[in-house]
């Protein structure tokens, strides 16, 4: 679902803002189990240089969807 | 090694028909009262961090949602066996209890603002001081705005305001499955009274943002 302000919608920044929300809430919300949890992923930090292209480009995405009417 | 989801109710019922990462079959691993939903993976790779993997890692819990209270796990979360996840599950019982006590029956809606009019400058250098700070102070009171009218459709409610090249309203809110028509009211009401703050409204979501990890922790 997604309500927008904008007189034309824009699919693709829609997607972009529930990518956006998506990220912060996989990677930086849900349960830890810190101390229990072998926490793989070689290295935590390979997730956010991972991430870091992604999380830019939806934020820049982001902030010009909302500049642009 | 094992590839963790979610917490969720015990559960007789079979688990719905999606696939894991690298297509995996779910499975789940029962105490009395709890169960953790896990899929294999590989020792070497368990996370391949791609937004396929995200969605992948969201159709899951979604297709768990459907039918059962579901605490979602931090993506990355990998157990090294199911010996591991029983003794999680049973060393932190009650606290997860009452984690899934508190989202039962809810799920979590995002709601995002840009909170600056195009007509305020964005730092001191674009204008005077005094603009900045009256633009601070309309930033400050848009979120109050818009955080207590959809804050009084919710059960919990966290917000933020991130300050990349423009602020930005970032709100959770948790919201009873009946209740849904009544915040999406609310939200298309600020939508209405607000044409200028280009509001997004994003969910349902599992409750991502409402697994109180704080007491989890302790």
């Amino acid at each position: 679902m997604s309500i927008r302000a904008e007189p034309e919608p824009s699919v693709d920044l829609d997607r972009q803002i529930t990518l956006l929300d998506l990220v912060d809430r996989l990677v930086g919300k849900g349960v830890v189990l810190h101390g229990d949890i072998t926490l793989a992923v070689a290295d935590i930090d390979l997730i956010y240089v991972g991430l870091r292209a992604l999380i830019s480009s939806v934020s820049t995405l982001e902030e010009q969807g909302a500049g642009s009417r | 090694v094992i590839w963790l989801y979610a917490v969720t109710d015990h559960c007789p019922d079979a688990l719905p028909n999606v696939t894991g990462h690298d297509s995996r079959r779910l499975q789940q691993t029962c105490t009395a009262e709890l169960a953790g939903i896990w899929s294999e993976c590989s020792r070497e790779q368990p996370a391949r961090l791609t937004e396929d993997a995200l969605w992948r890692q969201e159709t899951v819990l979604e297709a768990l949602m459907d039918d059962r209270t579901v605490l979602p796990l931090r993506f990355g979360t990998v157990l090294g066996d199911v010996d591991e996840l029983l003794a999680v599950l049973t060393r932190r019982q009650d606290s997860l209890r009452r984690a899934l006590d508190r989202v039962r029956g809810c799920v979590e809606m995002g709601v995002r603002a840009r909170l600056e009019p195009a007509d305020i400058p964005n730092s001191p250098s674009g204008g005077s001081g005094t603009d900045y700070l009256r633009a601070r102070a309309g930033e400050h009171a848009i979120a109050g705005t818009l955080h207590r009218r959809l804050a009084a459709v919710s059960s919990a409610a966290d917000k933020a305001v991130r300050r990349g090249a423009a602020p930005v309203f970032v709100g959770a809110y948790l919201v009873p499955e009946p209740g849904l028509d009544r915040f999406r009211d609310a939200v298309h009401e600020l939508v209405a009274d607000h044409p200028d703050l280009s509001i997004a409204c994003t969910g349902p979501w599992p409750p991502y943002s409402f697994t109180q990890e704080g007491e989890l922790a302790s």
